[in-house]
């Protein structure tokens, strides 16, 4: 039995179209039974993300000589459900037969098609998607097989490749160094200097990993406590700042001054104080820095501009790349041994009339 | 060959080449942590076992009679921690941090002299004690100054912005930061109970000498007073770490000289 996939995704639809053509994530297995009902279609799992709504279908023997027929079925439930009618072009979908199918679910699950490449969150996304489509008694045989193996494909591209490792944006840059100087976040006390939608963003991830507290100081008050209320945190004048650092462990400034506002003479006596000469970990991703560079000479400081962070995120996004043709290797290989394409499997396809199927595109 | 010998040469090259993988496997940034890494650590220290028991059987005490036993017994004390710790605080990387250190050890030792003879001590607790516990407290010191190198290491990589593959296997700063002192703190308080058991001693072998241990005990007194009472950075404690170890390194050099 074949399988297809059609879809579409952030490499072929721009936002406007993803946007309308997306199903909520409570309706994802009811949407596979309906689709596993269309003609030529046994079973059938949707995935619909941010970035990309595919649809998996396993064939049924009417189909089997004729798989651009189900794909074509498809398309057409598709545009006839968004009411896309010649609102989308027959480029924006993507599909995928066989091998070539095989392999893009692989890719997907191993985070290799997504727009951060190697991220992780896709992994979770397929999986739901899947186990919705299960209960709802829209997958068969062959689509339980394979989505196990895609599941097993990405663990085993994750674990053997550096394809996750390292964070990728400055924001995330910023929290995977907290992690490592602190170990976990939980007795954390964060404090924001400034109310720029970076820092504020970054504080949220912070706080999402556990940070115990976030202090907000802007030379605006009514700014400082609006995001401190916004955060769940506390506001402090901007003159008290430096009261508050013996008890701080991550300090992030963004105000918009034009010269530096922290200084070692504003730390050193602060950090005499710090409790059981825990780190200090300083971000500055202000342009231009609001922190002196010689703050970084101090003991127990950990110093990171802009700069530096967007290096570091740069360096692992060079990394991923690298990566990638590991990935690819490892997925040729889970492709070639695929259980879907042994012999003895009831529903195996018949690979020698495969065409080759060509590489899934690099990740961007 | 004899059989004891045999299975301290065996674990060598456990620890040899535990290192050897990790050191390699980090270089071509290829490291991932596995049940391997531990599996040879492990190895190795079931041969130091069995070389310990063996021994202590032939001499009839604790193991430490001689200068190739009792550096094996610092390394083998290392290694308990290492495990204790090591496993509770998922420290992937430590035992390749730990390997060269035990690998040292294991060569002085073999380039050492060990003249077997049996010296029954029944009835003189105090001396098996005062041996095992103040060699118990040399690993804890040496396992200090392996936490102080990954320290100094994870410190030099952020102050410098340049996070190498090994920077991904470390254990957290502040854990180390942690970890160090409470090694220290714990070493220290072994090497208390050695001294004191070493004043009820009914047998004092000819030629031994406290003066050695003294030393070491007012070095990490001085250290851990230092950091308790005026506070010591991490950099600095880490730094005191490495560096205090060379006094215990070289006073088990002179051991038996």
């Amino acid at each position: 039995m074949p399988v297809v996939c059609l879809g579409l995704s952030y490499k072929t639809a721009p936002v406007e179209i993803r946007e309308r053509v997306a199903f909520g994530s409570k309706h994802l297995g009811e949407v596979a039974k309906q689709i596993s009902t269309l003609a030529g279609i046994q079973e059938a799992v949707v995935v619909s993300t941010c970035n990309r709504m595919e649809i998996y279908a396993g064939l049924d023997a009417s189909a089997l000589e004729d798989p651009a027929g189900a794909v074509a079925n498809i398309e057409s439930w598709l545009r006839g459900h968004f009411s896309i009618e010649g609102a989308v072009s027959a480029e924006t979908f993507f599909h995928h037969a066989r091998e070539a199918a095989v392999r893009h679910l692989f890719a997907v699950a191993s985070g290799l098609d997504s727009m951060v490449l190697g991220e992780t969150e896709i992994f979770g996304q397929v999986k739901d998607a899947y186990q919705l489509a299960h209960a709802e008694g829209a997958t068969a045989r062959t689509l339980n097989k394979l989505f196990q193996e895609a599941f097993r494909v990405g663990k085993m591209v994750r674990n053997n490749t550096d394809i996750q490792r390292g964070a990728t944006s400055v924001g995330s840059v910023a929290v995977e160094l907290a992690e490592k100087l602190f170990g976990n976040l939980d007795a954390c006390h964060v404090l924001l200097l400034g109310a720029g939608e970076i820092s504020r963003r970054t504080a949220q991830s912070l706080q999402s990993r556990g940070a115990k507290s976030i202090i907000v100081s802007n030379r605006s008050h009514d700014r400082a406590l609006e995001m401190a209320a916004e955060m769940g945190g506390r506001a402090i004048t901007f003159d008290d700042w430096q009261r508050e650092i013996p008890n701080v462990d991550i300090l992030i400034s963004s105000t918009a001054a034009p010269h530096t506002v922290v200084h070692p003479d504003d730390l050193e006596p602060a950090l005499r104080k710090r409790r059981g000469g825990r780190p200090l970990f300083l971000i500055d991703i202000a342009v231009p820095r609001d922190i002196d560079p010689a703050v970084a000479e101090l003991d127990n400081v950990y110093l990171f501009d802009i700069d530096a962070l967007e290096s570091i995120a740069q360096s692992a996004r060079e990394r991923r790349m690298r990566e990638l043709e590991r990935c690819q290797i490892i997925i040729d290989e889970q492709v070639r041994d695929s259980a879907i394409f042994r012999p003895q499997h009831p529903n195996a396809m018949a690979t020698s009339a495969l065409q080759p199927a060509p590489a899934p595109p690099a990740g961007s | 060959m004899p059989p004891d010998r045999f299975f301290i040469y065996l674990a060598t090259a456990f620890f040899c080449g535990g290192f050897a993988f990790a050191f390699l496997a980090l270089r071509t940034g290829r490291y991932r942590p596995s049940w391997w890494n531990l599996l040879v650590m492990g190895l190795g220290f079931a041969c130091q076992c069995v070389f310990l028991a063996l021994r202590g059987k032939q001499v009839q005490q604790c193991p430490a009679t001689n200068q190739f036993e009792v550096l094996i017994f610092v390394a083998w004390a290392m290694m308990v921690l290492y495990f204790l710790i090591g496993t509770s605080y998922r420290w992937s990387l430590l035992g390749m941090f730990t390997a060269p250190l035990v690998f040292l050890l294991h060569m002085m030792a073999l380039f050492s002299p060990d003249p077997v003879v049996a010296h029954p001590v029944a009835g003189d607790y105090w001396n098996e004690l005062h041996k095992s516990v103040s060699l118990l407290s040399y690993g804890a010191f040496a396992l200090s100054c392996v936490a102080g190198v990954m320290f100094l290491v994870q410190d030099r990589q952020l102050r410098k912005h340049q996070l190498r593959s090994l920077f991904y296997h470390l254990p957290p700063i502040h854990f180390l930061q942690k970890v160090m002192r409470r090694l220290n703190v714990f070493g220290f308080v072994l090497l208390s109970v050695g001294i004191v058991s070493a004043w009820r001693m009914t047998k004092v072998n000819p030629g031994h000498s406290l003066m050695p241990v003294y030393l070491i005990w007012a070095l990490y007194a001085v250290l851990i007073g230092y950091e308790f009472t005026r506070g010591m950075s991490a950099r600095r404690s880490a730094l005191a770490s490495v560096a205090a170890f060379v006094m215990p390194l070289i006073t088990l050099w002179i051991f038996a000289h």
